[in-house]
């Protein structure tokens, strides 16, 4: 059951590879899972939407993936980064979301930098956004400021997503609605009184 | 105002009487808006801000530190929202905080809108602008296609202030670098760009320089304008004859006729004497010979009207007449109008029927 060809003759190809340590009887299951943990540059052989693919084949390779990453989760998350940046490709974006949304729910040391550097990148849509909130992201109103500041477009998707998942904040009601976009929000809003954070 | 500017209108008057919320942070609040995606967010903020100044609000001043001015200008251009930026400038208020350094990125971000560029461009902190600023944005709209854009920024003090040489060397930039096919649309900034004082100041030498380029890259939109020049005028008879000669040395194509109509528009283009009429005539009839049948064959027949192609040999004629007699009927027929050709020989006349004959022509000698 492989994602597709392609995967599996890279795969393979990095096997042979790594043949002093794999006996051909093995299934081919494991001899991916072993080939991932010793050989440390297939992450970058057969990239980031290889392992995502690899990671949906069963719960043990998905395993394997993960204790993959996390051996460097944030140098992992900047080479997609800046795959994404550079590419503006709606895949790539889909890429970065999958790895974060991972550290996120299997490395959760590692939310602040993930947030940090989620909120610096630009035009995220709204489905990638509300897929990390559900993993745990979280944005501040201080953070939300910030980003504002450093002119990063789209920042606003951030909050959009929070409010579509119902998610509590400190960010005031009425930055939520302006933020949305909403303005039969920002009209009711604006019949309640505001508290501010100081 | 639309309703999201009420929400605005309640923020800003708020701050006077509950201080809730630090001036800072009431700033950063409406950058935030501004570095929205939606444009009408952005709008409602700027709208709110009049509102507020239209309401003398006293915390105003306060938001609304340079820095923050600056930023919420810069922010609004950079996410080409042109209502929030023209609603924005429009208050003395944001206005006395912009600077040339800003403004100069600001109009780079809307070099798109000729709209934007043309307010922009007609704010007094405009007038602060450096030659290189403007320089760098001429470039930059000419690169972009944004024409008229491009015009807005040819009413810019630094760029009234631009030198010839400057415009030379500007000149001979823009006119490498890609352009729309549609000359309509480039015309609007050829026209401009031509009423600067440094364009009208351009040299003689400096026309023939630039006419030089403009045949070689094939950009009759600019030599329609460069022929149009004080200097152009200035332009001695031997400086035209060797830019035809060069001219004529190219292969033909649409642009060329287009671009040898400007050339010999010139008053310099009357006055080429017989010998130079001589070479440029066999020139032209060696250019036209490998031309298409459509070329309006403008460039031998302006030559033939010349007075002093009447002054010229039966030899001279008939070199050129061997040439095209075959080829083109227009050019035929524009050499067998000189008072020279009544001087042929017998046997010349014979050949070049022949000649015709063989090439299918209608027209006969």
């Amino acid at each position: 059951m492989w994602p597709d060809e392609a995967l599996q003759s890279r795969s393979n190809c990095l096997i042979r590879v790594d043949s002093q340590v794999t006996s051909l009887s093995m299934p081919a299951e494991e001899q991916i899972s072993r080939a991932l943990h010793s050989c440390p540059t297939l992450c970058t052989h057969i990239g980031l939407k290889g392992l995502a693919c690899l990671s949906t084949c069963n719960k043990a390779l998905s395993n394997d993936v993960t204790d993959v990453l996390c051996g460097d989760p944030i140098g992992h998350l900047d080479s997609s980064l800046e795959t994404a940046r550079s590419t503006e490709q709606q895949q790539h974006y889909q890429a970065v979301a999958w790895l974060a949304a991972l550290l996120l729910r299997t490395a959760p040391a590692t939310a602040a930098d993930v947030t940090e550097r989620l909120l610096s990148l630009p035009d995220v849509d709204l489905e990638c956004a509300a897929q990390l909130v559900a993993a745990g992201m979280r944005i501040t109103f201080a953070q939300l400021l910030a980003a504002a500041d450093s002119m990063v477009a789209g920042v606003e998707v951030w909050v959009h997503a929070q409010q579509v998942l119902a998610i509590n904040t400190d960010i005031p009601t009425v930055v939520v609605a302006i933020c949305c976009g909403d303005d039969h929000a920002l009209v009711s809003n604006s019949q309640t009184s505001e508290t501010w954070p100081t | 105002v639309n309703s999201s500017a009420c929400v605005w209108i309640v923020l800003l008057h708020d701050l006077q009487d509950l201080n809730a919320l630090s001036a800072e942070t009431a700033g950063t609040v409406l950058q935030l808006a501004m570095n929205c995606s939606k444009p009408s967010t952005a709008a409602a903020a700027a709208y709110s801000i009049a509102d507020a100044t239209a309401a003398a609000a006293r915390s105003l001043p306060a938001i609304l530190q340079p820095a923050v001015a600056r930023r919420l200008l810069l922010t609004a251009a950079t996410r080409q929202h042109t209502e929030a930026v023209q609603q924005m400038v429009a208050l003395p208020l944001l206005q006395q905080h912009l600077d040339a350094a800003t403004l100069e990125e600001m109009l780079r971000q809307l070099l798109w809108d000729h709209h934007s560029t043309k307010i922009l461009c007609q704010l007094p902190v405009a007038a602060e602008l450096s030659t290189d600023s403007a320089t760098e944005l001429l470039l930059a709209a000419y690169q972009e296609y944004a024409y008229k854009a491009g015009r807005a920024l040819c009413k810019l003090d630094a760029t009234r202030q631009l030198s010839s040489e400057q415009i030379e060397d500007l000149l001979q930039l823009l006119m490498t670098q890609p352009a729309d096919s549609d000359g309509c649309r480039t015309w609007v900034f050829w026209q401009a760009f031509f009423r600067l004082p440094g364009a009208k100041q351009l040299s003689s030498s400096a026309v023939v320089r630039l006419l030089r380029k403009a045949m070689s890259l094939r950009r009759s939109d600019v030599s329609e304008h460069l022929c149009k020049v004080p200097a152009a005028a200035e332009v001695s008879s031997a400086d035209v004859a060797s830019v035809l000669r060069e001219a004529f040395a190219t292969p033909a194509d649409d642009e060329f006729d287009l671009f040898l109509k400007d050339v010999t528009q010139l008053p310099a283009f009357n006055q080429l004497i017989r010998a130079e009429v001589a070479q440029l005539l066999y020139a032209a009839a060696q250019h036209y010979s490998t031309a298409h049948e459509t070329s309006d064959n403008a460039g031998l027949t302006s030559l033939c009207d010349l007075a002093a192609a009447e002054e010229l040999s039966s030899e001279q004629v008939l070199l050129p007449l061997q040439l095209v007699v075959h080829r083109s009927d227009k050019c035929t027929e524009a050499l067998c109008q000189l008072p020279a050709v009544e001087q042929l020989s017998s046997e010349a006349v014979a050949k070049l029927l022949q000649a015709s004959i063989a090439g299918n022509r209608k027209r006969s000698v």
